[in-house]
């Protein structure tokens, strides 16, 4: 891992020291569920378990949500204009998707969260974790075949 | 708790733009409507704590996650060297640190 001029390091007890700079910081405003007090987090990846992305809270250094990035286009449904309007102005390009991975009742195995997508606008730096209005969506899905 | 009593088809104001309307009462259900502006998230409560707790066992480590993961990220890997380009659309990757 590369030291960056601005000098700013993350420990994680997970993920184990990360460098940063301010730029890469992930504000989410109203925080998640379950973590409503927290606001910054970074994207952090490990070799191992790419595409798998982990998201870290800067001021809770033991919390880290593994993320599954979603394409826009498997998604059952989009948030509204409106869910996403705390985000700020960005194109499409900029918004990224993620499914919160965890495991599930058959120990082995991965499920992920698709009621609920992680959206980062990579522009502004700014996320959210939306629910989606459809109930037939999974919470707890297999990873897709 | 501020509690009121309300008929079918009376409403409630909450701040200047949002409004809560009684449709129907039936023995123990009663139908709400509530009309609010878009970015104000409404959501049955059992499905945002269904939310909260899948978010903290994710978060907080599960016993044999990471491996889990791995595993997972190779199976992946193999399936699908470029597993969000199926429809020619590309993933935003935020680059690594």
């Amino acid at each position: 891992m590369t030291m960056i001029d601005t000098g700013l390091v993350f420990q994680s007890p997970k993920l184990g020291d990360v460098s940063y700079s301010t730029e890469d910081v992930i504000r989410f405003p109203q925080g998640i569920p379950g973590f409503e007090q927290l606001r910054q987090f970074l994207l952090v990846t490990r070799e191992e378990c790419e595409p798998f992305i982990f998201l870290a809270a800067l001021d809770r250094p033991e919390v880290a949500l593994p993320l599954m990035p979603l394409a826009p286009a498997t998604l059952g449904v989009r948030p509204s204009r409106g869910a996403l309007a705390s985000l700020g102005d960005a194109g499409d390009d900029a918004i990224a998707y993620y499914a919160v991975a965890s495991i599930g009742l058959n120990a082995a195995e991965i499920i992920v969260n698709l009621r609920a997508p992680i959206v980062i606008n990579l522009d502004t730096r700014l996320g959210c974790q939306v629910i989606l209005p459809d109930e037939t969506l999974p919470i707890a899905a297999p990873l897709p075949a | 708790m501020l509690v009121l009593t309300r008929r079918i088809g009376e409403r409630l104001r909450i701040g200047a733009d949002i409004e809560l309307v009684v449709l129907d009462v039936r023995g123990r259900d009663v139908r709400l409507g509530v009309s609010a502006p878009s970015d104000v998230a409404i959501h049955r409560e059992e499905i945002y704590l269904k939310i909260q707790d899948n978010n903290r066992a994710a978060a907080l480590g599960q016993p044999g996650l990471t491996d889990a993961l791995a595993r997972a990220a190779r199976e992946l890997r193999r399936r699908q060297p470029e597993p969000q380009a199926k429809d020619g659309t590309q993933c935003a990757r935020p680059s690594g640190h």
